[in-house]
């Protein structure tokens, strides 16, 4: 290709983009695996010593850190799913013609908006399990017994889920609305005058034409909730014990420390942690996609 | 497009030599000064949002100007993170650091620091409490930094109820059952996700060491072992019997509050500034007064308690290239931690001085109780955690063993055979 020729093609255009994405996303990453090989902590920044796959053999042995996988996959399949029948459920709902129904979107997109640090801190004080939880408070004088949402480890695993699908459904009811508005009316009414029933018209005409979108929207979810963070930062911290210990959670306690264990700052072993999280994600995804498109019989 | 051109090469222009004029301006300010760089979380700098730090930080700096005309400080806030202060460190980027206590020993053993002893005037050492001095010459004789504060738990409790502090584990659960039976109230609370932080010096209380003088972990054997069992076995009675609320078995110091002010719990173990941070702003006025403090009750069989020590220190960053440098640095270093600059600081944060001349001349520390009852601690039992690197994962896997153990998911044995398969991991992988 002569210097004219590339010139006058589409690349000189690209170059900014492509420049931009191999600056914060290609480097970074190529950091990031590199680092992953290494036995870099805090205290060794600039001296750390090349150790193979040592911090991924260690990984793939230790207990704990299986433990949090287990707990991450249980925790992104129970959201994600709820999450989606939740949100899908509010859109069809909301997409009817209902009086106050931009109060009640409006009301529901709350939740998403709302930082999930916040989330995590607004749910600790109405699940508190003192006489001064919101929650407790309202089971109590209904006759029915207190909740230990935090505290026993089962429960507490139920309870991040819980908060978790209370803020992603408005994520996906957002997405679906969008798409429920598009569908020509015309295609529902012709259905309804031949006789399809609601569930036919769901099955057969809202989700084909929305396919591509619920896909999209499912990877987005899917990869917000295994990498969740904030939320258990301030919701259990992990707890109790390491019961809602997150993948996400524990790649930052091991890279950067943090409460009592300030001065873990092992972050070869964290680096080690979130490649594994992008392997994860990069095959929730291309699972997603591929699924979505042979739906769509083989048309991208 | 042709008249947006002009105006988008000024913006470029402009947007070029900015980097130029900064600098010139930087460089016009500070003339023959030397700069030096103090590289400090918000949270203790006169940037932090509480004007009452703002004010004593920022008279800590004007006094240091007033001082010595020829250096200018030049505070450079940052998040206070592990992770960005050893980038600094590594990149020269700052004179001088705070830093957390327990990340002093790893950098000052990779020789990010130098030695302030030579720069110190004449009894400098002598006016801090002994145990600072000690902890920080530990990791290889050199002082790196000056401890510019510290704290350490107390056992709250709310005088309607306990009319006197119990001292001992065994008189704890005394205390506990009957305030249980009386009034169906929780005498006890931990925060169990901070458990190490009040249970580590009882450990040594009891003569428990966590590691050989090879920095082996030895917690796990022999004595030491029957030490971590006994005050394993103590958390399980505690919460076997319903004596501390279940939910404190997943909170931190923040989040086994709600219980406190709500009425629910009558004694807490909390860090010393509990009182300031949140008795004070979160019960009436009238019930504020009824609660006191009193050193952390300690195991059964051993002599007298041993206090957890925390705090901050500020290091001095080594700088071969520029000997003025460093030795500016360590000027800011002890005026930051002299006399004057430690009572408003440490005031100002509601911390506890490392001077006891502070402490012994100041209202603020002398005639308050709770402060009175922390130092009292400090001087009887102040027990500063070992600059071990693998000392944090010795506190995750106590932690979530104890957890385990007070929520009923493990038994002891099961809990300490974990949590010793998880710190000699550590300690394999690091060798």
């Amino acid at each position: 290709m002569t210097l004219q020729r590339f010139i006058a093609g589409p690349w000189p255009w690209l170059v900014p983009a492509i420049g931009m994405l191999a600056l914060f996303r290609a480097y970074p990453m190529a950091h990031q695996a590199w680092l992953s090989l290494t036995d870099m902590r805090t205290a060794t920044i600039g001296q750390a010593r090349f150790v193979g796959l040592d911090n991924y053999r260690f990984i793939f042995t230790d207990a704990s850190f299986l433990g949090s996988l287990g707990f991450t996959f249980t925790f992104t399949v129970g959201s994600v799913a709820l999450s989606f029948l939740v949100g899908f459920s509010l859109a069809l709902l909301l997409n009817r013609p209902l009086r106050g129904r931009s109060v009640y979107r409006t009301a529901i997109l709350t939740s998403w908006v709302i930082s999930s640090l916040i989330v995590g801190y607004m749910w600790q004080m109405l699940l508190n399990e003192s006489s001064a939880g919101v929650v407790n408070g309202m089971l109590r004088n209904l006759g029915l017994p207190a909740v230990a949402w935090f505290s026993d480890p089962s429960t507490a695993r139920i309870s991040v889920i819980l908060v978790d699908i209370w803020r992603s459904s408005a994520y996906i009811m957002v997405f679906m609305l969008g798409g429920l508005q598009t569908i020509p009316r015309e295609l529902v009414e012709a259905a309804m005058i031949d006789g399809a029933s609601a569930w036919q018209r769901l099955r057969h005409i809202v989700l084909p034409l929305l396919s591509g979108l619920i896909t999209i929207a499912l990877i987005f979810t899917t990869i917000a909730t295994f990498n969740v963070y904030e939320l258990i930062v301030s919701l259990t911290g992990g707890g109790p014990g390491r019961a809602t210990m997150t993948v996400g959670y524990q790649m930052f306690r091991t890279a950067f420390g943090g409460g009592e264990a300030q001065g873990l700052g092992l972050l070869g072993r964290g680096a080690a942690m979130g490649m594994l999280m992008f392997v994860f994600t990069l095959a929730f995804t291309v699972l997603y996609l591929r699924v979505g498109f042979y739906r769509r019989g083989g048309r991208a | 497009m042709r008249r947006t051109r002009p105006l988008i090469a000024l913006l470029l222009l402009a947007l070029a030599t900015t980097p130029f004029a900064l600098h010139a301006t930087a460089v016009a300010q500070t003339g023959e000064q030397t700069v030096v760089r103090y590289l400090v979380p918000q949270w203790a700098s006169s940037r932090d949002t509480r004007i009452e730090r703002q004010i004593a930080f920022q008279s800590v700096i004007d006094s240091f100007h007033l001082r010595y005309p020829q250096y200018r400080l030049e505070q450079v806030v940052g998040p206070g993170s592990q992770v960005s202060i050893a980038q600094a460190l590594a990149d020269g980027d700052a004179d001088a650091i705070w830093i957390n206590h327990a990340w002093y020993a790893d950098w000052q053993a990779a020789g990010f620091f130098a030695d302030l002893t030579n720069y110190l005037s004449d009894g400098a050492e002598e006016a801090f409490f002994d145990w600072t001095i000690e902890a920080l010459r530990s990791v290889d004789g050199r002082l790196g930094a000056l401890w510019h504060n510290t704290d350490t738990p107390l056992y709250f409790f709310d005088t309607t109820y306990i009319g006197e502090a119990p001292t001992t584990w065994s008189e704890l659960r005394a205390v506990a059952e009957q305030v249980f039976v009386d009034t169906g109230k929780y005498a006890i609370s931990y925060p169990i996700r901070n458990w190490a932080q009040y249970n580590m010096g009882m450990f040594a209380a009891l003569g428990g060491e966590i590691f050989d003088a090879n920095g082996r972990p030895v917690l796990f054997e022999g004595a030491n072992r029957d030490a971590l069992e006994q005050i394993f076995d103590h958390y399980a009675t505690i919460y076997g019997l319903g004596f501390a609320p279940a939910s404190s078995a997943a909170a931190n110091h923040d989040q086994q509050m709600p219980p406190v002010f709500a009425g629910d719990v009558v004694a807490m173990v909390s860090n010393n500034n509990a009182e300031l941070r949140y008795l004070r702003p979160n019960l009436p006025p009238g019930e504020v007064e009824n609660w006191s403090a009193a050193p952390l009750p300690y195991p059964d069989g051993a002599d007298a308690g041993r206090f957890v020590a925390g705090g901050w220190v500020i290091a001095l960053a080594a700088n071969d290239a520029d000997p003025a440098k460093e030795a500016a640095a360590a000027a800011w270093i002890e005026h930051m931690t002299d006399v004057n600059a430690q009572r408003d600081t440490n005031k100002a944060g509601g911390w506890v001085p490392t001077r006891p001349g502070v402490i012994e001349a100041d209202p603020f520390y002398a005639d308050d109780p709770f402060m009175v009852t922390t130092v009292s601690a400090l001087n009887a039992g102040g027990w500063v955690v070992p600059f071990n690197p693998l000392y944090p994962a010795v506190v995750t896997s106590l932690n979530e063993a104890i957890a385990q153990v007070v929520t009923g998911q493990q038994t002891v044995a099961q809990a300490l055979a974990e949590a010793e398969t998880a710190v000699m991991r550590e300690y394999e992988a690091a060798r």
